[in-house]
């Protein structure tokens, strides 16, 4: 389990194919009446993923909230809207419960009272005073994951892989602009289904990979074009022979190129707007 | 909908007139939801804690034979309100690492039901456990629990902690009362309401819990204040285990200096004595970091003893070599020595005749008794608890005995 992601519930319980993911969602639309869902289906589903990804390093940033913390609140947002559509309980407070219910799990404890004023003072608009509505949505939260709260992130697996490329043949050794960079791509993975459709080491090479191949520019000020070339084809070499699936890997680095080119469009302001007809 | 009113503002009013923000979500879900009486028959009430209560009970499926504990961890605060006070860090930690546990030495989560602020942890039943084992072995004439009998319980001790340990877990509360058995011979650990991962934890594990394991089972690092601490604190409780199944009754039986508040943990200093009465002041050239424990000068304060475990082992009626031997191991002082539980697994002592048994009671004519249920109180969904004064009191286990924690 716990040390062992190929025994874990995480894969057990909450691997999903593309066809089950799709297959959910539409079973959700058939709860919301034609007038709510067409102000739903109005919205861009990526702005809404970035906007409530925003939600909630906000509101971790405001408790001083470590990273994997927040990326065990995403993955339990993402799953929670596998079961619950988006906009059939306030997201402002699914969201502040995901953090609550993220702390305790990672043995971080935050007291409810301090999120729900944290929440409160952040948006003041959509969550009251009262403690009592988060502890409430916990017990919903739980119950929609199916108890399973364990998880496990692609983190450590780019530290081992990394490791393992540099004792490899190819001898590639990730600089640590280009470890950050990677670090930075899986936090904005969570933003995608990307955890819901893989294990954490397909997603943790496919960032390497977009990293390393597609920002290769971050290497051509210390190096040479032909060494960054010989690097790529190097590290291509190390992927080929990894055993990590290959199209699944380059799966998800489409969908992080979505993300990417989405998020380009992006409006914090018009977002927040659209959400709250959806949600009033 | 058209009466959806638009703008911010007025959802704020909203939130302020009391509006139930899941009034939508829960209509939806009462149509399938299916509740804890709907499939499960109380038979009985086990024991009470300071978490809630443990049910026995059967499936209400005609085609499940099977017997089940229900762990009821009741809401926060009691009273006529239903309330929602936040789930307990305790029950938190139990719901999501039983959810990933899967051993046969470990007590099996069969599913966790949330319903009107409780929580109902469904567990398979095992109707024995070590602290009533070792009660019949000691009253009312004291029979000493058969060699095979005995080496087939830590054996299989051993296997589930061995696998919690694999699995990074610590279980920090091992102790006979939370050791279970089932009819058919098979240990179960069980409540896991302390354990917790001890991989990549992001603050240490001192700052969590200050005080874990029942103090009789608590190892000589935590008594002394260590703030980081290993696998091998689960391994002294083995240890003090192993012990008691040898003697029938409790190692190192200290009395537990209160904490003045709850900021100050008081140095256990009779706990510790007790312990050094036994194996004799710890020396640093046996435990090479001792002077670099908080409570290190606590305990150059202590009179001195020097080692005694083998005539302890003696006056017991001990007479096993190898079983004395695995048990110095397990009880060594620095946690760096002390066994791991794969080591302990491979001692000689379980490797010589009588072989460990899968079923512990194989070859015994013992006949424990059933555990105690009592059919008053037997209604899981009353919201009070006046049961919890006259059960164990406020102790986390399910018998009477005083709470060490």
């Amino acid at each position: 389990m716990s040390a062992n992601y190929w025994t874990s519930s995480q894969r057990l319980h909450w691997l999903l194919t593309k066809e089950t993911l799709a297959e959910r969602r539409k079973g959700l639309e058939d709860i919301f009446d034609p007038g709510k869902l067409q102000t739903i289906k109005a919205l861009n589903p990526w702005h809404v993923r970035v906007y409530l990804h925003t939600l909630i390093h906000l509101l971790g940033q405001n408790l001083s909230i470590r990273q994997r913390i927040l990326a065990t609140a995403e993955v339990y947002l993402t799953r929670f809207h596998t079961k619950v559509p988006f906009g059939e309980i306030n997201p402002y407070l699914v969201v502040a419960t995901a953090v609550y219910v993220a702390c305790k799990v990672e043995e971080h404890p935050q007291h409810i009272r301090t999120i729900t004023s944290e929440a409160r003072s952040l948006w003041p608009d959509y969550i009251s005073h009262d403690p009592t509505k988060i502890a409430e949505c916990e017990f919903y939260l739980i119950e929609e994951l199916g108890t399973y709260l364990v998880i496990f992130h692609p983190y450590k697996s780019l530290m081992q892989i990394s490791d393992a490329m540099a004792r490899s043949n190819a001898q590639i050794t990730m600089a640590p602009e280009e470890i950050q960079v990677t670090w930075s791509m899986i936090n904005d993975s969570y933003i995608t289904d990307l955890h819901l459709l893989n294990p954490p080491h397909i997603v943790a090479m496919a960032c390497i990979y977009m990293t390393v191949v597609l920002r290769s520019h971050i290497m051509r000020m210390t190096m040479p074009s032909e060494a960054v070339k010989s690097r790529i084809e190097a590290f291509m070499t190390f992927f080929g022979e990894s055993n990590v699936d290959l199209e699944q890997t380059i799966d998800c680095v489409q969908e992080m190129i979505s993300l990417y080119v989405n998020w380009d469009t992006y409006s914090e302001k018009q977002c927040r707007v659209e959400i709250a007809k959806v949600i009033t | 909908m058209s009466n959806y009113r638009r703008g911010v503002g007025s959802y704020s009013r909203m939130l302020g007139g009391g509006t139930n923000p899941f009034a939508a979500y829960t209509a939806r879900k009462a149509k399938t939801k299916k509740r804890v009486l709907d499939k499960y028959e109380i038979i009985g009430y086990i024991a009470a804690g300071t978490y809630g209560r443990v049910y026995k009970a059967r499936s209400k499926d005609p085609g499940d034979t099977n017997q089940y504990a229900i762990k009821k961890f009741k809401a926060d605060k009691e009273g006529e309100m239903v309330h929602y006070a936040g789930i307990s860090q305790s029950a938190c930690r139990e719901v999501a690492l039983c959810a990933e546990l899967d051993n046969r030495n470990i007590t099996k989560l069969v599913e966790t039901i949330l319903e009107d602020t409780c929580i109902y942890m469904v567990f398979e039943y095992a109707e024995h456990d070590l602290l009533q084992i070792i009660h019949y072995h000691s009253h009312p004439e004291r029979k000493p629990i058969p060699e095979y009998t005995l080496k087939s319980i830590l054996w299989q001790l051993l296997n589930g902690v061995s696998y919690l340990h694999q699995n990074w877990v610590l279980h920090r509360d091992l102790k006979p009362a939370n050791t279970m058995v089932t009819s058919d011979g098979v240990l179960k650990i069980g409540d896991l309401g302390l354990a917790r991962l001890f991989s990549n934890p992001l603050q240490s594990l001192y700052s969590g819990d200050k005080v874990v394991v029942t103090i009789w089972y608590r190892a000589p690092e935590l008594l002394l204040g260590a703030r980081h601490y290993s696998p091998a604190v689960d391994l002294w409780a083995v240890g003090c285990i192993f012990a008691e199944l040898l003697a029938l009754r409790p190692i190192f039986k200290g009395e537990e200096a209160k904490m003045d508040n709850k900021t100050n943990v008081p140095f256990q200093r009779n706990q510790m004595q007790k312990i050094i009465e036994i194996l004799g002041s710890p020396q640093e050239d046996d435990w090479p970091s001792l002077s670099k424990f908080p409570e290190y000068e606590s305990l150059k304060q202590m009179k001195t003893f020097p080692p005694n475990l083998e005539a302890w082992y003696q006056s017991i009626g001990g007479t096993n070599q190898k079983g004395f031997q695995l048990l110095s191991r397990l009880l060594e002082y620095d946690p760096a020595k002390r066994l791991t539980a794969n080591d302990a697994l491979l001692h000689p002592y379980f490797t010589e005749a009588p072989k460990v048994s899968q079923n512990v009671f194989e070859r015994q004519e013992y006949k424990y008794p059933p555990r105690r249920i009592s059919c008053e109180d037997s209604d899981i969904k009353t919201m009070t608890y006046q049961g919890t004064k006259r059960g164990s009191q406020g102790g986390d286990n399910l018998h009477p005995r005083k709470k060490q924690k």
